[in-house]
């Protein structure tokens, strides 16, 4: 990797809207956010922010003890919420008053009209944020960064973002060898191959629109189940498997319970399609056991991973060496360029 | 009260006053606390009615007014609460500013597209301008619907934040200078943020670093250690500088929220009359709108009591028609005070000929267009409507139970101008005493000032001085003809033509037993048993 590029090089101008996603609390996420915007500003990109909704991460906002944590110049537009327009933060021209409510008030857009401290917002679905995403690119911003909550990777879907920096860090384990395993879990997960088959397809996209099932068979026919739930719609899958089937779209989540009463009912060997990355849960632990039993697991659209920060210190008090975590990650994921933002390297 | 909560149910007045969309929240309150008109009341729904004739027919004639107005409307907040809470005294958020402003940017678009109508308008529906709000809210006159508290503000405001810019713009100069010293003096590279992490195995550098006067240690682990450039007094004093100067802004943002939050409500009233006055314009819009969709127009309101209704629709089931492509078939009647019966074939939809007049009563009452050709009517007190009614019967009544009570509150209500309906007068009992109970509730009812109107199959009710209007049913159809039971409704012929003199009721009941599959030998039993086998 060419030690000169810079993350904001990986990002922009191939990726306009990229959500930073955390592996765990505090696993340099903010860093990594702050990073991005400033080497964006540096290299003169309007640069727009949203969240995917508060997770309680920063209680001490909610407290009004602390500063907010992201540093912005003037003329970035973001998505605030209504109690943090106020002269200890940078002042906010307001550009729109959204309907999105939060718990700290109404999501709002504006624009930073001096450099400050901003309290980034927005609404929880993903297609209001993309919705917004649009809007903010109508105010001007060039690069849209989504800060993108610990429980709502969801963000990081290929129909929101274009991209995704995956902040890792000792935040997630105290042995080292154990956090470059999870993460490198997610990495896998989010790089799981595209289904190639059209007929296959086009079939998921019906049943992804219609919120059913899909069974392709191996001449094309296609059967749609109306599977209310996820959690019991392993068992009636199951019922209509046949020799001939070829792909199962589950239009739900990929859960490991659904996956295996799928896979000890097979009659023919199949890949299981879900819409993308962000609706597999499946732990690491059960990928081998599932894999074993047969799982092949496709995605429709899979997630492009811009680049992985790691972060060597917990907030527990524990640290490891940061030279050898950035490294052993490296080694670990040699198709991704990693950074250590917090050392700056 | 014009209606019953029954009645109003029945009539289906919820479900026609559903289609009525006003957008703004003024105009759904408005919606919300609509009331009917009364008699003495006669001169305002004349002049209500009058609007909204006029309004359907600028829908008409220029309608883009319309869309610009409406479109606007659709970008409408409810702001009331904030206005209000600054004319108690409270200052405005700069959020609720915002929304001020928005509103004032509409305001101007709606009143510039209203002064387009030709219509004179009463005052009650003039959306008048906000300028003044502009003025507070827009000094520079730049036309933008954003907010901030712009440097022109105050001239004050101007200067503090003109000089903490400068100090901050000085500030980051001595450090990046300091940064550059450091970074000659030790010949290392720094970060933009002034720090510098070293591994705490390279001792010498460490002890070296820690003596060196320009740099402080910020953190320390077992693995490194961080400094950070130490910055200078005069960096020093330009820090506490621009904290005073924060504080000052602070104090200067507040006091300019304060004012214009005064400025704001000395005339909040003007803008709380802004916002009712597009509530009722709103709402008018509405109705026209709705008479448009329903293909309606103005009754005409006598004082003498009449009904006299020329193809009237009923707007419900005529929608439910049109979507299963089928037509429905106008109405005429005309009704006065006394007793008016409806008799004619099974499935002649009479009940829904009944429960039409007295929707179009209503409908008129409440300031809406109707859907027929003409109506012309008196205002009544109240309108009554006794039908097949699971509520009453769910109260532990049986059916004639239920309905004997409800005609009992009809008849108390009868020496007064208004309109009594029944459908199946005296249903549910034995048709001797039901006949006998029928006719004498008519001959009571016929003398009344009220205006009444009973459906029946029971022959022999008409009399001198009770009007007889029939459904004109399978009359001229040959029933031979008709092969499937769902074409009944094809066949059938929904008109109602007045009776003069003595006729009998028609008798379909057999003909459509017949149609609807009933076995032939129960058909032809009951005709026989008729003495009748026609």
């Amino acid at each position: 990797m060419n030690k000169n590029l810079q993350l904001i090089d990986l990002i922009y101008p191939q990726s306009r809207t990229v959500s930073i996603v955390g592996t765990a609390k505090n696993a340099g996420k903010t860093v990594t956010l702050n990073e991005i915007v400033h080497q964006g500003e540096q290299r003169g990109i309007t640069v727009g922010l949203i969240s995917t909704g508060r997770d309680g991460e920063r209680r001490d906002v909610l407290t009004d003890t602390e500063k907010p944590p992201i540093f912005v110049s003037r003329g970035t537009v973001l998505a605030t919420v209504e109690s943090a327009i106020k002269s200890d933060f940078a002042g906010i021209e307001i550009l729109r008053v959204t309907d999105y409510h939060t718990p700290m008030g109404r999501v709002v857009l504006g624009r930073t009209r001096e450099a400050g401290y901003v309290e980034i917002s927005g609404p929880h679905s993903s297609a209001t944020i993309r919705e917004l995403c649009r809007e903010m690119k109508q105010y001007g911003a060039e690069l849209i960064l989504i800060d993108g909550s610990l429980d709502r990777r969801a963000s990081a879907a290929p129909f929101v973002s274009d991209g995704t920096v995956l902040a890792t860090g000792a935040a997630l384990s105290r042995n080292m060898q154990q956090v470059i395993e999870k993460t490198l879990h997610i990495i896998n997960t989010y790089a799981i191959p595209t289904v190639e088959d059209e007929n296959a397809r086009d079939a998921a996209c019906e049943a992804f629109e219609s919120g059913r099932t899909a069974l392709v068979e191996a001449d094309g026919r296609v059967q749609y189940l109306e599977t209310l739930t996820s959690l019991q719609c392993g068992g009636m899958i199951s019922e209509k498997l046949n020799p001939d089937t070829r792909y199962v779209v589950l239009s739900g989540s990929a859960t490991v319970e659904t996956i295996k009463d799928i896979l000890l009912n097979k009659k023919s060997s199949f890949e299981i399609v879900v819409k993308d990355p962000t609706r597999i849960f499946i732990p690491a632990k059960d990928y081998p056991i599932l894999q074993k039993l047969g799982m092949v697991l496709r995605v429709m659209e899979n997630i492009n991973i811009i680049a992985v920060t790691v972060n060597p210190y917990s907030p527990e008090g524990y640290y490891f060496e940061p030279e050898e975590l950035l490294n052993r990650m490296r080694i670990a994921v040699p198709h991704i360029p990693v950074y250590d933002v917090v050392q700056g390297e | 009260m014009l209606l019953d909560h029954r009645t109003r149910k029945l009539l289906e007045l919820d479900r026609v006053l559903a289609e009525l969309h006003p957008i703004t929240p003024f105009g759904q309150q408005v919606k919300s606390e609509m009331k009917p008109y009364l008699p003495p009341e006669k001169a305002e729904l004349m002049e209500e009615l009058d609007r909204v004739e006029k309004l359907k027919e600028l829908v008409d004639t220029q309608r883009s007014v319309f869309v610009e107005i409406r479109t606007a409307m659709r970008q409408v907040k409810d702001i009331r609460k904030s206005v209000e809470r600054c004319m108690t005294g409270c200052v405005l958020s700069s959020v609720e500013f915002f929304e001020l402003k928005n509103l004032v940017y509409l305001v101007r678009i709606m009143s510039e597209s209203q002064k387009t109508l030709h219509w004179a308008m009463p005052d009650k529906y003039i959306i008048q301008e906000l300028q003044w709000v502009e003025e507070i809210l827009d000094p520079e006159k730049t036309g933008l619907k954003t907010f901030y508290l712009y440097d022109s503000y105050s001239p004050e405001l101007y200067r503090l934040r003109k000089q903490r810019a400068e100090a901050e713009q000085k500030l980051d100069l001595l450090r990046k200078e300091v940064i550059k010293r450091v970074e000659a003096d030790l010949e290392m590279a720094i970060r933009t943020n002034g720090e510098i992490t070293i591994s705490k195995g390279q001792t010498e550098l460490i002890k070296k670093l820690q003596g060196y006067r320009y740099l402080l240690v910020i953190n320390e682990t077992y693995i490194n250690m961080t400094f950070r450039v130490k910055p200078t007094d005069e960096m020093y004093k330009l820090m506490s500088a621009i904290e005073e100067l924060r504080g000052e802004e602070a104090v200067e943002e507040a006091r300019i929220l304060e004012q214009l939050s005064g400025k704001v409500a000395v005339r909040g009233a003007e803008i709380l009359r802004t916002m009712d006055a597009m509530g009722e314009f709103d709402l008018l819009t509405a109705k026209a709108y709705l008479a448009n969709t329903f293909e309606a127009v103005k009754p005409e309101i006598r004082d003498e009591p009449v009904f006299n209704l020329k193809q009237g629709r009923h707007p419900i089931v005529e929608a439910g028609l049109k979507k299963r492509g089928k037509d429905y078939t106008p109405i005429n009647a005309s009704l006065k005070e006394g007793a008016t019966l409806i008799t004619g074939a099974n499935m002649g939809g009479k009940t829904v000929s009944l429960k039409l007049l007295g929707l179009m009563a209503a409908m008129a009452q409440y300031g809406l267009l109707v859907p027929a050709e003409s109506l012309v009517l008196s205002m009544q007190a109240f309108i009554f409507l006794s039908a097949g009614d699971e509520q009453s019967i769910d109260l532990g009544l049986s059916t004639f139970g239920a309905e004997i009570q409800s005609i009992k509150e009809a008849l108390e209500k009868s020496d007064r101008s208004g309109m009594i309906l029944i459908d199946e007068l005296a249903r549910g009992t034995n048709p001797q005493e039901g006949f006998a109970l029928s006719a004498a509730i008519i001959s009571y009812l016929m003398k009344k000032p009220c205006i009444t109107v009973i459906t029946t199959h029971f022959d022999g009710l008409v009399k001198p001085g009770v009007k007889h209007l029939q459904v004109n049913g399978l009359r001229n159809i040959d029933c031979s003809r008709i092969k499937n039971p769902e074409h009944i409704s094809e066949y059938m012929d929904y008109t109602l033509i007045e009776i003069e003199g003595d006729a009998v009721v028609p008798r379909d009941a057999l003909n459509i037993s017949r149609l609807m599959g009933v076995p032939e030998e129960i058909v032809k039993t009951a005709e026989e048993l008729l003495g009748n086998g026609r």
